[in-house]
């Protein structure tokens, strides 16, 4: 039933069971987790299903099933979770609305690049650099409020922090990966595939982040 | 594992490290600027302070040296006038009185009035400004000095060292009427016998000492009083001594008196400015 499983790469192999260990991690701290961090165990079950899903239906089948459409309908839920948790890390009420209308936003920027230019077959290079785009703008405009601060906050003392840096630079990582993996895939099939493979090395990065900033006893420090 | 797969996760491996290290100089500069900043707001907000703290002081002295300038032209305007008057009319009923003890009563009231003239007019000096101005701290200190000693219940000395120097008008006045709110202390509640004032002049520094040999008080006690207990005096030459770039300390214990020592540097930025 699961054999499809050990067709998995040795970076897949490892992603998923990262993937696996945060969750187990996120859902065994959930409840010391501050408000704004919770959506982070949602986060990481989208990628944990869909990584799996889409594995099985590349390697569980033949011929395997094209599974790209997955990524379409993850970009969308994956934003939305992210912008939850910079709603509730936001104290001013005009940046929680900003992000509130980015989501929206963005569920329409999708929809309109899956319609009129990568369809479900192809690869959502563009709604993901969008995506990008955006949390890199609200992972500055967190840093940029956390400058304001006067109540003696300290950022290296505050999980959010920690985990906000790995998400700047997952998503600063990948949109350079993304971005010019679709010129690679037509001119250096090799040097796409091994771009393809280093931009694992973000997803590590992130989900090791989230996992050690939870497994760690840090003051609770709140953002709502 | 083939050398493609090898190679594959080299490459992983390196961008790995290459973004860990770059994701800790970004996290550690971040908190190092953070830091540098929280410092330098703090600095700043204290700075703030100070300067609001120096402005509200500095109206307050200016509103109290103007309601006593007042004060003493009221006393040598209208009591001083009203005593010369009154002593004037006393002088043209001895005139008509000739009896010898109405002459005695006569005289022995023209003397207090005569005392309580002179006491209207000292202490309309020590109140206003311009003696500090006109005649510097000294003379102002010495003439502060004499009218306490004229009550008769109080001795009073001033003792100078060192080559008096001037220390700029403003600075002058407000030192003055520290020496007058300790004096005041020392009357009203230490129940001195002896008041010293010790002006030190040296080259780089000038201090002035207060003391008096009364039944003195616990320092921590005086700052514990409940607010409407509390006097604000000590506070305030603390507040003045700073503002003049000084600084001041109050040193007493029961039964041994209490030294006020006001300290300035000689260089020092102008005070009102």
């Amino acid at each position: 039933m699961f054999h499809w499983l050990t067709k998995l790469s040795y970076e897949d192999k490892a992603y998923v069971l990262l993937l696996l260990l945060v969750s187990g991690i996120l859902a065994g701290s959930y409840r010391n987790l501050t408000t704004n961090l919770k959506p982070l165990l949602w986060f990481t079950l989208l990628h944990l299903v869909v990584e799996l899903l889409a594995d099985y239906l590349h390697f569980a089948f033949t011929p395997s099933i094209e599974n790209v459409f997955l990524y379409h309908l993850l970009t969308p839920l994956d934003y939305t979770l992210l912008g939850l948790v910079f709603y509730r890390t936001f104290a001013r009420p005009d940046l929680k609305r900003a992000v509130g209308w980015s989501v929206a936003g963005y569920w329409a920027i999708a929809f309109f690049f899956t319609l009129y230019n990568e369809p479900l077959d192809q690869v959502n290079t563009l709604a993901f650099m969008t995506e990008s785009l955006f949390v890199t703008f609200w992972c500055f405009t967190f840093f940029r409020s956390l400058l304001t601060k006067s109540d003696g906050y300290i950022p290296e003392k505050d999980p959010t922090f920690w985990i906000i840096v790995a998400v700047l630079f997952y998503f600063m990582g990948n949109f350079f990966i993304y971005g010019s993996l679709n010129f690679f895939i037509e001119s250096d099939v090799k040097l796409a595939s091994r771009i393809y493979y280093a931009g694992y090395a973000f997803y590590y990065l992130l989900y090791g982040t989230i996992g050690v900033t939870c497994l760690l006893n840090f003051p609770v420090r709140t953002h709502e | 594992m083939n050398d493609e797969k090898t190679s594959e996760i080299i490459i992983m491996l390196v961008t790995g490290s290459v973004a860990l290290l770059l994701m800790a100089v970004f996290g550690v500069s971040f908190i190092l600027y953070y830091h540098r900043r929280q410092r330098e707001n703090q600095r700043e907000k204290q700075l703030l302070t100070e300067a609001y703290e120096r402005e509200l002081l500095r109206a307050k002295l200016e509103i109290q040296n103007h309601t006593l300038q007042q004060l003493g032209e009221e006393l040598h305007d209208h009591i001083g006038q009203m005593l010369a008057l009154t002593k004037l009319q006393l002088n043209s009923l001895s005139a008509r009185l000739t009896e010898p003890m109405h002459q005695t009563a006569i005289r022995d009231t023209l003397d207090v009035i005569t005392q309580t003239i002179r006491d209207v007019r000292s202490m309309t000096k020590t109140l206003d400004t311009r003696t500090v101005h006109q005649f510097g701290l000294q003379d102002s200190l010495t003439l502060a000095l004499e009218r306490i000693e004229r009550t008769g219940y109080y001795k009073a000395n001033l003792l100078v060292t060192g080559a008096p120097y001037t220390l700029g008008y403003e600075t002058e006045i407000i030192l003055f009427r520290m020496v007058q709110e300790s004096l005041t202390n020392a009357l009203k509640h230490a129940k001195a016998r002896t008041l010293t004032v010790a002006a030190d002049y040296q080259s780089d520094a000038f201090s002035l000492c207060i003391q008096d040999d009364g039944q003195g008080f616990v320092p921590g006690e005086a700052n514990s009083k409940p607010l409407n207990q509390a006097g604000s005096g000590l506070g305030h030459l603390q507040q003045r001594a700073r503002l003049l770039g000084g600084n001041c300390r109050i040193d007493s214990q029961p039964g041994a008196g209490t030294r006020v020592e006001i300290s300035l540097p000689r260089n020092r930025p102008a005070v009102m400015a």
